[in-house]
């Protein structure tokens, strides 16, 4: 009869308690091997919102607020750029593909991008992933718009529905009603701001906003689709554009051409770098996070610690015994430790499994519905660290009980069941 | 040195609980051959608890000599007095001697867990605990697999005896081993122990308040006789 044989009887013996104490100790190590992973995940999910472009190009401001207009949708542009400049730079024998991007109108709350047809070929996220149609097709003709999920889903539109722009962002006030758009497709959900995006031709906006320019109708009339015929639509300017390289040794090369360029103030961005710098404005909350874990863990461990000291008292004749056979009271601290050991590997060993499975079962759920892409299926470095820290946690948590038991058994001699007369 | 026909020497001992009170246990001289059978008796709070402290190696005397199976206990560490118990002591206490969680085969061989010594004098330990099982009227057929909390007081009491016996210590320490059996099973239990003892070669201590005993035994000692710290006590009173 081993030391370890006798720890795990004893262990079983006490079961429903044990049970209970190896649960609450997997369900926050759970949270907090969940929360590191998830963490991670996101960050990688957020900075791989727009993949595969090279550079964004847009009027000369931060790199943050022109990522955060150009893909995030988030504030508006201080400038346009021109139409000039962005065809010089696509004519550039460096350059691959350029894609335009024209924002400041919406749709009842959502964005309104006007883009070339290439934009469906060339915004790539996640992992290079394209723009899937789920319903329906790309814009192909004038008054075509093109939803993303999100819009759809929330404002109830299909395919064929109609809906009118609202110039500026959503005062409702300005309303290109004369010129309503067909909806012609609908996205596959991204998780990315594509989602809340309505997708038309540049040409498309251009026209609406033929209504606000120097009157080309008679005063007290609106402009009506058939005033369009025959007119150029090519827009003289354009909120920012993306870049694809021939080759990515010469963005650098580029880049300093577009911010150096003679025409007008040019600002060229590498996304990943800017959605990096912006992620880490976001580190507070992800430390937050980290912190609630971390206090659920320290709970369980605590819950371990009361279970096994509120077992001490009935245990004391099981000390006396093995006082009795010669243990000393070295070997009832070392059983004690054993014993919070073993229940904290075992709860560890639980959380990391429930963890990994359920990391598994909610994958798909989780990149359809929040965009979120859980990639990394095997734990990391820090997880292993994070396991390693807990189970040297677990144990130190059980020398509280051990040094108690100790005393007790040195406090109570020989006849340990004298007490229990 | 000591004779190795002495299982227990005891000189000029003193011992209190407090270390620095007055002597709750003062014995000039008192000495066991090895092999002996001796019943110690005498009322609460006149040192029995004391001195099983003191000869199983829980703990130490303030003062003068025990030597226990020739070994001087002052000279030992608290863990080689752990070792020491473990290897040659079979301790036997009033109730509760198992652990509820094991059979009574996994209680007796626990003899053999914290003693390496024991295992190897044993030859096989397991082995042993069904001979001690079937010389205790406990057949091993019904009895070895049995969890500790079916048995009656009685039956736990003798596998308490068997683990005692297990490994052949050569000194077997009982604490009130009889006082929670009827007489029936209180004259079987301590007749079964002594010719086991007897069988051995062991040195028998029992401890009891119970002097219906004293037949079964060599000699009986009488702790208010031989407790120095007693008669003052009772002399001052």
């Amino acid at each position: 009869m081993s030391i370890w044989l006798l720890t795990l009887r004893s262990l079983a013996s006490r079961r429903w308690t044990v049970l209970l104490t190896i649960c609450s100790i997997a369900v926050s190590v759970t949270l907090v091997l969940g929360v590191e992973r998830l963490r991670n995940d996101a960050e990688n999910s957020f900075t791989k919102t727009i993949s595969g472009t090279d550079l964004i190009v847009g009027a000369r401001t931060g790199a943050v607020q022109l990522l955060l207009y150009s893909v995030f949708r988030v504030g508006s542009a201080t400038n346009n750029i021109g139409w000039k400049s962005h065809q010089d730079f696509a004519a550039d024998p460096r350059v691959a593909w350029t894609v335009p991007l024209s924002l400041g109108d919406s749709h009842r709350g959502y964005r309104v991008l006007g883009t070339s047809p290439d934009y469906f070929e060339h915004y790539r996220y996640a992992d290079g992933r394209r723009l899937e149609v789920a319903v329906g097709r790309r814009f192909e003709s004038l008054f075509d718009v093109v939803l993303g999920y999100e819009v759809a889903k929330a404002l109830g539109y299909g395919v064929g529905s109609a809906l009118v722009i609202e110039h500026g962002l959503g005062s409702g006030i300005n309303k290109h009603d004369a010129l309503p758009f067909e909806v012609v497709g609908i996205l596959s959900p991204t998780g990315t701001p594509v989602d809340r995006t309505l997708h038309v031709s540049l040409e498309a906006l251009e026209a609406i906003h033929l209504d606000f320019g120097p009157s080309r109708r008679a005063p007290g009339r609106r402009l009506q689709a058939e005033d369009l015929a025959g007119l150029e639509l090519q827009p003289r300017s354009i909120t920012a554009y993306m870049v694809g390289l021939r080759s990515k040794t010469s963005i650098f090369s580029v880049q300093r051409d577009i911010n150096n360029y003679r025409g007008e103030p040019l600002l060229a961005i590498l996304p990943g770098v800017a959605m990096h710098e912006l992620w880490s404005t976001v580190s507070v909350a992800e430390t937050a996070l980290r912190a609630v874990s971390v206090c659920v863990l320290v709970s369980a461990l605590l819950g371990m610690m009361t279970m096994l000291l509120a077992g001490l008292n009935e245990r004391r004749r099981e000390m006396a015994v093995l006082r009795a056979v010669g243990a000393s009271p070295r070997h009832i601290g070392a059983l004690l430790v054993l014993e919070s050991t073993a229940l904290v590997i075992l709860g560890t060993a639980l959380g990391a499994a429930i963890m990994s499975a359920a990391y598994v079962l909610l994958s798909d759920w989780a990149g359809t519905t929040y965009g979120l892409f859980l990639t990394s299926m095997l734990p990391g470095q820090t997880e292993y660290m994070f396991i390693a820290a807990i189970i040297a946690a677990g144990t130190l948590a059980g020398l509280v009980p051990a040094v108690r038991a100790v005393r007790q058994s040195l406090a109570d001699g020989l006849s340990g069941d004298h007490r229990f007369r | 040195m000591t004779s190795l026909t002495l299982a227990i020497r005891i000189e000029d001992l003193s011992f209190s609980w407090q270390r620095t009170g007055r002597p709750d246990l003062m014995i000039s001289e008192l000495s066991l051959n090895e092999g002996e059978m001796a019943l110690i008796t005498g009322p609460s709070g006149s040192g029995k608890t004391s001195l099983l402290n003191l000869l199983s190696g829980v703990t130490v005397a303030d003062s003068g000599r025990l030597e226990v199976l020739g070994q001087d206990m002052s000279v030992l560490g608290a863990s080689n007095r752990d070792a020491f118990r473990a290897d040659n002591i079979g301790l036997i206490f009033q109730i509760f001697n198992l652990l509820p969680y094991l059979s009574v085969l996994e209680n007796i061989i626990l003899a053999g867990t914290f003693s390496a010594e024991r295992q190897r004098r044993s030859g096989d330990l397991e082995a042993q605990a069904h001979t001690l099982l079937e010389a205790l009227d406990l057949p091993p057929g019904t009895f070895a697999a049995r969890k500790v909390n079916t048995l009656s007081i009685g039956q736990q009491q003798r596998v308490a005896a068997a683990r005692a016996l297990a490994g052949n210590p050569r000194l077997i320490i009982a604490d009130e081993p009889t006082s929670a059996l009827d007489a029936a099973n209180r004259d079987r239990f301590i007749d079964l122990i002594t010719n086991l003892c007897r069988d051995r070669g062991a040195t028998l201590v029992v401890v009891s308040h119970d002097q219906a005993l004293t037949p079964f035994f060599d000699r009986r000692i009488n702790m208010p006789d031989i407790n120095r710290a007693m008669i003052d006590k009772t002399g001052a009173a």
